[in-house]
């Protein structure tokens, strides 16, 4: 902590703190002691000031910390504000392919049961099918009928019907054969519907439903995914506002606090323009205490000198006058405080 | 980035505008009194505007500006005391001062200030 004391005041003290000549009057000891208060008052005016600028030092060196950390804080922000911008196009890109996903999942169960209504369909033609070897199996025995017919009147015919018999057996072979092949193709048919029916209306089913509900459940969650990567989104967004802000707010605070500090340097001044009022008021004193020495009793310029000691203080001190606390205060416009030329 | 030279007796005063001006982005160089500050301006030191007191010790501010206007002619220069008389306004505006700023003055308005003098800063 500097607490040197300006070297008029020390010179000063050096002359006045030394003791009363012996034999000196009553009424100069008395003048001498005031003095002595004025030296301790001023001493001690100076060491306010100097604990004032040292507290003022610390106070600025401890914004200057908290501006650091607030600097360090805004760095922070930016990182995180790149981060966040690379999080953002991520997120965007993930809630972009959630809803692919989500729009192709919702629609599963409409297709399964549509798979399954062609399924029904196919199953449906499958056994009309089966009913058509059924009519092919008729048109094969009334062929059989008439091939029998053709060979009893064949036979009727004697010599002239022979070939005819032998094209009626060979209608009836025909006959014969289309109606096993029409009973072996019934047949094929009746497993096959028999083992689509009983997959169909058994495991197949039940898996199908199975596959309808979760489809139809994931489609829900992959919504929900997607509204909870809007609501991370938002929330992220809004804690960057929030910081950023606050931020700002703690920089305007320290911005303020850095202010106040400059009050100190003014308070010095003051202190520093009571210095001289004192000398010039010490020096009226000093000729008073030589004149009292001396019996010299004619003190009217010195009265008038002690009495213009206030006024003059004044008039020094009105050239420092805060310009905002002057206006209204003195008559006259006063200078403004910050004035460009 | 531009560089303000700050000059001032007092410690609190520099400290305080340093960390004003560095938040708002500006290179700051300090000192202590004119005839400092006139030595670091011969060394080569060209700052982009100047803020002095002054009642300083050494050389005061108004013998600072009438030394530093014969190096830097056309760098703007603000005092920033707690005198407020009009007559040495009038003196530093005739030695080539820029403006005259009354202390206490807050970093926001300092700063609006020196954008004012200092375009593009």
């Amino acid at each position: 902590m500097n607490m040197k004391l300006p070297r008029r005041l020390l010179s000063w003290l050096g002359h006045w703190r030394k003791p009363a000549p012996a034999g000196m009057e009553p009424d100069c000891s008395a003048v001498v002691g005031m003095r002595e208060l004025d030296v301790q008052l001023m001493r001690q005016l100076c060491r306010a000031v100097g604990l004032t600028e040292q507290s003022a030092l610390d106070f600025i060196a401890r914004v200057g910390d908290l501006r650091q950390l607030s600097t360090e804080l805004i760095c922070y922000l930016e990182t995180a504000r790149v981060k966040s911008d690379t999080m953002q196009a991520g997120i965007e890109m993930n809630s972009r392919v959630i809803q692919e996903l989500a729009s192709f999942v919702q629609t599963l169960p409409q297709q399964i049961a549509q798979e399954r209504a062609h399924l029904r369909l196919l199953l449906q033609e499958v056994k009309s099918l089966a009913e058509m070897t059924d009519t092919i199996r008729g048109i094969a025995r009334q062929t059989e009928i008439l091939a029998i017919n053709a060979a009893i009147e064949a036979a009727r015919a004697g010599e002239a019907g022979r070939g005819f018999s032998v094209l009626a057996g060979e209608v009836r072979r025909l006959a014969n054969q289309s109606n096993a092949s029409a009973a072996r193709i019934a047949h094929d048919i009746g497993a096959l519907v028999h083992t689509v029916e009983v997959a169909h209306a058994g495991e197949f089913e039940v898996r199908a439903r199975h596959n309808e509900a979760e489809a139809g459940r994931l489609g829900a969650l992959t919504l929900k995914l997607d509204e909870n990567f809007l609501d991370m989104r938002q929330f992220y967004a809004m804690l960057m506002t929030a910081v950023t802000q606050h931020n700002a707010e703690l920089d305007r605070g320290i911005g303020l606090l850095l202010d106040t500090a400059q009050t100190q340097d003014v308070f010095k001044q003051i202190v520093d323009r009571v210095q001289p009022a004192i000398d010039s008021r010490n020096a009226v004193l000093a000729e008073l205490i030589a004149r009292l020495r001396s019996g010299q009793l004619d003190s009217v310029a010195l009265t008038a000198r002690a009495q213009a000691l206030a006024p003059d203080y004044l008039a020094r001190e009105a050239e420092h006058r805060d310009p905002d606390a002057a206006a209204g205060a003195a008559p006259g416009k006063p200078a403004p405080r910050i004035e460009l030329f | 980035m531009k560089t303000i030279f700050i000059i001032d007796d007092s410690a609190t005063m520099v400290m305080s505008l340093k960390s004003s001006l560095e938040i708002a982005g500006f290179k700051v160089e300090t000192a202590a009194d004119g005839e400092l500050a006139m030595a670091k301006i011969t060394a080569g030191l060209k700052p982009d505007l100047i803020i002095t007191d002054i009642n300083m010790p050494k050389m005061d501010g108004l013998e600072l500006i009438r030394n530093a206007r014969k190096v830097l002619r056309f760098t703007p220069i603000l005092t920033l005391t707690t005198e407020s008389q009009q007559a040495k306004r009038d003196e530093a505006k005739k030695l080539g001062a820029t403006g005259w700023l009354v202390k206490p003055v807050s970093g926001v308005e300092l700063v609006k200030v020196i954008r004012q003098v200092l375009p593009g800063a």
